[in-house]
């Protein structure tokens, strides 16, 4: 997928998310720009989640212990394929309800693998995948999440 | 039956209400608020709408910032007749700029539209019924969590 030159898109609840970590000096616009150019690219040097989540999502290093987790919607008949950014967030071990991968595998209902984290190149055997109804999901979640209402019931 | 007060007259009784209140009790502060909103939007119930420069103006963004929200469906427009342009319509207007106002005196300083819209629908059960004619599909895709585009010109060195 080199130099594809995708466009980013985000869910709301994701979009204010980022809105609050803008001036934290992250290399969030850097990594965005670099995303949209082309995922698979060496400089984002992106890698393949592990566990239930290895086909969905790729995870890239910001500053600071942050982390972007994002996957790609192929094309259908109302869009073009596109980066969809599903979260940012720290990785923060200690407290590991806040972790972001933590959250992210509470936001898909699927356990956090504990152990034997491969990291894979994010492009190695083609690019994540997410499809309309897994995203519709994550983000109902999402949603009722950053509302500060529970995840599951 | 209660006269139609004009603009001025109903300035001039909110104007007086705050006047009259004693700024040490708080109740009785706070009722002369409620009185003197009371007044003001009687005075400002026969303005339907407002240009784009006013609206920029009443929720304090620049027009560019306005022409995005607009765009993205989340500020509604309509067409009246006698004006050549776009209008917004002034209930919404009105009530989406003292959340925004609200939410910049808490010290928010970002994605303050999307908040604000979204208290508005959480907290204010008039408002879906009264507005979603107006947002349209612009507040039923945020309602639904419909993805928005990344600008990713907007992200500078300290991002």
């Amino acid at each position: 997928m080199s130099g594809s030159g995708l466009e980013i898109y985000v869910a709301p609840a994701v979009e204010r998310v980022i809105d609050d970590l803008r001036g934290k000096r992250l290399g969030l616009g850097d990594a965005l720009r670099e995303l949209a150019r082309d995922p698979c690219s060496a400089q984002l040097d992106a890698r393949r989640l592990s566990g239930p989540l290895a086909p969905v999502v790729c995870g890239i290093h910001l500053s600071r212990g942050y982390r972007l987790a994002f996957s790609v919607q192929p094309k259908t008949k109302v869009h073009t394929a596109r980066v969809v950014v599903l979260y940012v967030g720290k990785r923060d071990t200690r407290r590991r309800v806040r972790d972001i991968w933590e959250v992210l595998h509470d936001l898909f209902e699927v356990d956090n693998p504990p152990a034997e984290h491969h990291r894979p190149p994010c492009c190695k055997d083609g690019t994540p995948s997410i499809s309309e109804t897994e995203l519709d999901d994550f983000i109902d979640r999402l949603r009722r999440l950053l509302r500060g209402r529970t995840i599951s019931p | 039956m209660s006269r139609v007060l004009s603009p001025t007259e109903s300035m001039a009784r909110a104007f007086v209400t705050l006047r009259g209140a004693d700024p040490d009790d708080r109740d009785a502060l706070s009722a002369a608020v409620q009185d003197a909103t009371t007044e003001l939007q009687a005075g400002l119930a026969d303005r339907l709408s407002y240009s784009k420069t006013e609206a920029a103006h009443l929720l304090d963004v620049s027009s560019t910032t306005l022409e995005k929200w607009i765009d993205r469906g989340l500020i509604p427009v309509v067409q009246v007749p006698r004006y050549k342009r776009d209008r917004i319509p002034a209930q919404a207007l009105l009530a989406l700029a003292g959340e925004v106002k609200q939410l910049r005196r808490q010290g928010r300083q970002r994605g303050l539209l999307l908040e604000a819209l979204d208290r508005l629908e959480r907290e204010d059960p008039q408002w879906q019924r009264q507005f979603d004619d107006l947002y349209g599909e612009g507040l039923r895709a945020m309602q639904r969590g419909d993805l928005v585009k990344v600008d990713l010109d907007s992200f500078g060195p300290d991002d």
